[in-house]
């Protein structure tokens, strides 16, 4: 849908005087309502033409009661420059909420999503996992703190273990895109990792993520631990797209299923620019175009041609 | 109010009012129906079909310049047998005319298509286009000489009795050359401009940002230059011309028909503001009444007259 939206914050996240260029915004309006977790917005940051294109920005947090939105950004150029600008109380034109995000995003409603995904493999309502392991690369954590609170908040969800594997380019910046709802989990089942190692473990996020799908019982508060096989693990990625090709591989090789949120520059975000192409290979290996926009920008890691051939 | 009349006719096809969904900017008609039903437009151009699919240029395809778009999609396509199949029988009551853009990479390709569509029953007319810059064999090599350009638009109008729309590429010397020769070839009319040819480089990789190396660029950005070009092409030929280029209020649209545009096309704005197509139309209808006219015709061409 076409909505104004009112601001109720629009503030850089984190300590003050942080450098890191972090902003979250929270938006009043009607389309919370319609939002599910893995789906992004596209905001209009100006209504004069330069800068012409609307802001695809990731969902971050849906408050369905409130009817507020929440969307964090990162300054990148002109556009997020002057998004950062606009005031609480200013209404900002947004589309959205657009695209397909995580199943399990999907699930859990009292109302029913529409399920636009009867012809993707490998997203078709698998019963649920008895654990969900989030991987997150840098600010693609944004997408899954909106999962996370999902999955935490709703009763039909507490019987999975979910664990989050996030990596950042240091303390600083992870410092910066903390979120609260991080640490609503036991301490046990956030895992950090540092490119310098100033917090938590020092490497890529994918060897704590091969370690995790290495053990079958992991510390937590699952009901019955011995059901606990890899087959019932589920993967949610969200990050840049070497990470997110890593994680699919892994999780591949463990026979484990991976949803993989991908990002691709954008005009339209209704599917008409075809600007986000991405080759998508269905089970029998046939590659055919898929739009990050309307099939995605959530896909099956599985399904994802993550070296193009043109 | 009295009665007002926004229609055109392009040598037996039929516009409602002038306003064009720009070819690759609609897809197949079906995209924006939630915002603005099809049947607002005077005519939507469908995204180009070649007479095989293609998957189209390498990410990223898109950059933001000022005021404007750089695009190399490279005509991702389901090739033209899926769009019979798949598309055109759900465009039977869409409720605009149903332009199908038609691009190729040989005279063979143009003519194979103009015949195989040539008693669709849902086509209202082909858009030839002889301008796509993003393709390296055919497309803009067609349009950027006017004897190629002829000699396609001749094969096409051997094989489709269809209304023939050619679609002109900016990146030529003399574009009412081309637009003369393309005419003589047996157009209808002529659509114009499509994307400048251009550029933009990464300067922390050094290396050019889009896939495709170049792309074609549109928005508000490209403006003067197509609104120059109606204007010049208005004086070369009698045939209507659609003109786009950067249009995304009324005033935009009512400065192409000032030069000489007798529908404009909408493009680039459909994505930042979907709601442009209504936007424009109450807008030049508006304007036409304030300035005494009984219909958008009579603003064509109008700032070609001498005197006063």
């Amino acid at each position: 849908m076409l909505s104004q939206e009112k601001v109720v914050t629009n503030h850089a996240m984190g300590p003050a005087h942080n450098g890191q260029g972090l902003y979250k915004l929270v938006l009043h309006g009607q389309i919370a309502e319609h939002a599910y977790p893995g789906q992004f917005v596209a905001i209009r940051p100006s209504d004069t033409n330069d800068p012409l294109l609307r802001r695809p920005l990731s969902i971050a947090g849906i408050d369905k009661k409130t009817g507020e939105l929440t969307l964090c950004y990162r300054l990148k150029g002109p556009g997020t420059t002057l998004l950062s600008r606009i005031p609480p109380g200013a209404y900002v034109d947004v589309l959205g909420p657009l695209g397909q995000g995580f199943s399990l995003g999907r699930q859990g409603f009292s109302k029913t999503l529409p399920d636009f995904s009867e012809d993707r493999p490998g997203f078709q309502g698998h019963p649920l996992p008895a654990r969900v392991i989030l991987v997150a690369g840098g600010i693609g954590i944004f997408s899954l703190y909106a999962l996370l609170e999902h999955l935490l908040r709703n009763p039909a969800f507490w019987k999975i273990l979910v664990t989050v594997i996030w990596g950042g380019l240091d303390k600083g910046f992870l410092e910066h895109a903390m979120a609260d709802v991080l640490y609503q989990l036991p301490k046990e089942n956030l895992i950090l990792c540092t490119m310098d190692g100033s917090l938590g473990y020092k490497g890529l996020v994918t060897e704590p993520l091969e370690h995790l799908l290495n053990t079958r019982k992991t510390a937590g508060t699952l009901e019955s631990p011995n059901r606990f096989e890899s087959g019932g693990t589920l993967v949610a990625a969200c990050g840049p797209k070497v990470m997110l090709h890593a994680v699919a591989e892994l999780c591949e090789r463990f026979g484990v299923p991976s949803e993989v949120c991908l990002e691709e520059h954008m005009a339209c975000g209704l599917g008409a620019c075809l600007g986000c192409s991405c080759q998508i290979k269905d089970e029998t290996g046939v590659v055919r175009r898929g739009r990050v926009c309307v099939e995605g920008p959530v896909f099956s890691g599985k399904e994802v041609v993550w070296h193009e051939q043109i | 109010m009295s009665r007002f009349d926004r229609s055109l006719t392009i040598k037996g096809l039929h516009l409602k009012n002038p306003l064009i969904a720009c070819s690759g900017t609609y897809g197949f008609g079906d995209i924006y129906t939630e915002y603005v039903p099809a049947s607002a437009w005077g005519g939507i151009a469908m995204k180009g079909i070649t007479p095989q699919p293609r998957l189209g240029n390498p990410a990223p395809r898109l950059r933001e310049t000022p005021a404007g778009l750089l695009n190399a999609v490279g005509l991702e396509n389901p090739g033209l047998k899926e769009f019979r199949h798949s598309c055109l029988p759900g465009m039977a009551d869409i409720g605009t005319a149903v332009i199908v853009n038609i691009s190729g990479f040989s005279v063979n390709d143009f003519k194979f298509m103009a015949s195989r569509l040539d008693q669709e029953p849902n086509v209202d007319a082909l858009e030839v286009n002889i301008s796509c810059p993003n393709i390296k064999h055919g497309g803009m090599q067609f349009g950027s000489d006017p004897d190629s350009a002829a000699e396609v638009v001749r094969a096409v109008r051997e094989n489709t009795s269809l209304p023939l729309i050619v679609k002109l590429s900016p990146n030529v010397t003399d574009i009412a050359a081309i637009a003369r020769a393309v005419v003589q070839g047996g157009a209808d009319a002529v659509s114009l401009i499509n994307t400048l040819l251009g550029m933009s480089i990464d300067i922390e990789t050094q290396k050019p940002f889009l896939g495709n190396t170049t792309g074609g660029l549109s928005g508000p950005a490209v403006r003067p230059v197509a609104v120059r070009m109606v204007y010049e092409t208005y004086k070369a030929v009698d045939v209507p011309i659609i003109g786009m280029g950067g249009i995304t209020c009324w005033q935009d649209a009512v400065e192409f028909m000032l030069a000489g545009a007798s529908a404009v096309g909408i493009g680039t704005a459909n994505f930042t503001n979907p709601l442009a197509p209504v936007e424009v139309l109450e807008g030049i209808e508006a304007y036409a009444r304030e300035h005494g006219y009984g219909s958008l015709r009579e603003l064509v061409g109008r700032a070609h007259r001498s005197g006063d």
